[in-house]
């Protein structure tokens, strides 16, 4: 039976990723319909700037991000992520060839013969570890840097994630499967936050839509004065949400973020971003 | 307790203006002393003492101050001050008015400044942001409510 | 080790606005080490020195109460090609300057 999200989400039920739902899963559809969503949710704001977050939702936020961003705390990251990209030049020119403002566009794709999505965190440390190099940790520190360089170099590019196989089809339903699935001890799923209530207040937070949910990662967070990646932002929020969390990286992890790419086709990348 | 005089107007010869350039002048031989009586007293009214000699400044409308009316995070607040539309700023002030140590921030301008100053600043809980400008002799002051909550969701 | 300064300025009008990061962890000698139960002990900038071809134009005392990694914009009156120069000290004596020619 052919589920949209919407239908999916007013149901609170998962739809399950198996191979013969694949078939039946659009995709550009389920975007689409979440699009027209957001649309009707704030009939004033445009798709294009909700690349902004929860920053569109309120002008006092907006213009505390704007004053940050007058002179943005991750320009130190961007430059440390280009020192360490330099040092290693020869090992990633390798895998990502040598034009840096190319490569985060490619991400997340879905790998054919591997059959899984691979995303530029990841391939930045298969890319390093086939060398002989010690990959990066996952969540902050080197690996953030170097994304938050390679994102700053491809700022305004659109988010162009392909879809064309039956098996990238699974993986996009498999990630959508987990954002909308409620979970963990406050039986919350994603989009019950992103999704429902977005723009809305749980306790002091304003809760961010999905639509434009990642373009500007790795995130420069007030809260942690440092960068991140975004599975450790999947990873904080889940434990925020008394859910267990997965592992940076793992499948589930990088389904998510296949989907929430998806979710933002053409849309501007914007990272590394300065966020609450 | 040493206060600093700095007199608008005043011109560093030119030895001085070289050595500046050259990175050899440091702020601790160009500056007098740290003002730290005023920088731990523990009321807006004594911080104030203990920069001018004075705590009464009056309120004024042409004090642009800017501030959100909701710290997304108290840590890193951005202040904005634009006294510009007042004449002869010498010297503006900084407050948290529920701080323990109230005065953050104090900044004197010689004639080539303007009266304006924009940075970030520490709030520990909801609470007033005092900006107090002295401008021909005298104290005028301008002041918000800053709502500081902590944060709620996110990892 | 001298503190590091990024700025920017650019004069329009005869007016330039001057912003400045600084690095620099701004702590203020009160913040509690949950482990040690001791304060970090206090390292912050306390004077900051803006001139504008030479000649002091702002001066400024800082708390710990300024955030870390400080940001802060002035306005001076100089045009294209002035330089504008910003040198600073935290009080435990480590040092930073930066100079900047003005668009």
């Amino acid at each position: 039976m052919k589920k949209t999200l919407l239908i999916a989400l007013s149901l609170g039920v998962s739809v399950a990723a198996t191979s013969t739902m694949a078939t039946t899963i659009d995709p550009e559809k389920d975007r689409l319909q979440m699009v027209d969503f957001f649309k009707a949710k704030n009939p004033n704001i445009t798709p294009e700037e909700y690349v902004n977050g929860a920053y569109i939702y309120s002008a006092d936020k907006m213009a505390q991000w704007e004053a940050a961003e007058e002179f943005p705390p991750y320009l130190d990251s961007i430059d440390a992520g280009e020192a360490h990209y330099n040092k290693d030049k020869a090992v990633f020119d390798k895998c990502f060839g040598t034009d840096v403002s190319k490569i985060r566009v490619q991400y997340p794709y879905f790998d054919e013969s591997a059959k899984q999505v691979v995303t530029l965190e990841g391939a930045i440390n298969k890319c390093r570890t086939d060398a002989g190099l010690k990959a990066y940790g996952l969540k902050k520190g080197a690996l953030a840097q170097v994304s938050a360089y390679l994102a700053y170099n491809a700022r305004g590019q659109k988010i162009d994630v392909k879809i064309e196989s039956d098996a990238a089809k699974a993986a996009y339903a498999a990630g959508r499967d987990f954002f909308i699935k409620p979970r963990g001890q406050l039986n919350l799923s994603c989009a019950k936050c992103h999704v429902d209530n977005s723009g809305r207040k749980a306790r002091a937070n304003t809760l961010s839509p999905l639509l434009g949910h990642t373009t500007h990662f790795p995130v420069f967070r007030a809260k942690w004065q440092a960068l991140g990646t975004l599975h450790r932002r999947y990873e904080g929020c889940q434990k925020n949400m008394r859910a267990e969390p997965y592992k940076a990286q793992s499948e589930t992890y990088r389904n998510l973020e296949f989907y929430q790419a998806y979710s933002s086709q053409g849309l501007e990348i914007n990272g590394p971003g300065y966020r609450e | 307790m040493k206060r600093r005089s700095f007199l608008k107007g005043t011109l560093a010869t030119g030895a001085t203006a070289v050595a500046v350039n050259a990175g050899l002048l440091t702020p601790s031989t160009v500056l007098a002393e740290w003002n730290s009586k005023a920088f731990s007293a523990k009321t807006t009214d004594d911080a104030l003492s203990g920069i001018y000699g004075s705590s009464s400044a009056t309120a004024s409308g042409d004090i642009k101050l800017k501030a959100p009316a909701i710290a997304e995070n108290g840590a890193v607040t951005p202040v904005t001050v634009d006294a510009t539309a007042v004449n002869g700023v010498e010297s503006i002030t900084i407050l948290a008015s529920k701080n323990p140590m109230p005065l953050v921030c104090e900044y004197t301008f010689a004639a080539a400044a303007l009266g304006f100053v924009s940075t970030r600043i520490k709030m520990g809980q909801t609470m007033n942001v005092v900006a107090v400008v002295k401008a021909d002799g005298k104290l005028l002051k301008a002041e918000q409510e800053v709502k500081v909550t902590i944060g709620g969701c996110g990892g | 080790m001298s503190i590091k300064i990024r700025m920017r300025g650019k004069s329009k009008d005869g007016v330039a606005e001057v912003k400045a990061l600084i690095k620099h962890p701004m702590e203020s000698g009160v913040r509690m080490n949950k482990k040690t139960g001791k304060p970090y002990p206090a390292k912050f900038i306390e004077s900051v020195e803006v001139a504008v071809n030479g000649v002091k134009a702002v001066d400024a005392q800082w708390s710990g109460a300024v955030s870390a990694n400080p940001y802060v914009a002035v306005k001076v009156k100089a045009n294209s090609g002035d330089s504008v120069s910003i040198s600073l000290a935290d009080n435990t004596g480590e040092k930073g300057s930066s100079e900047l020619k003005l668009k």
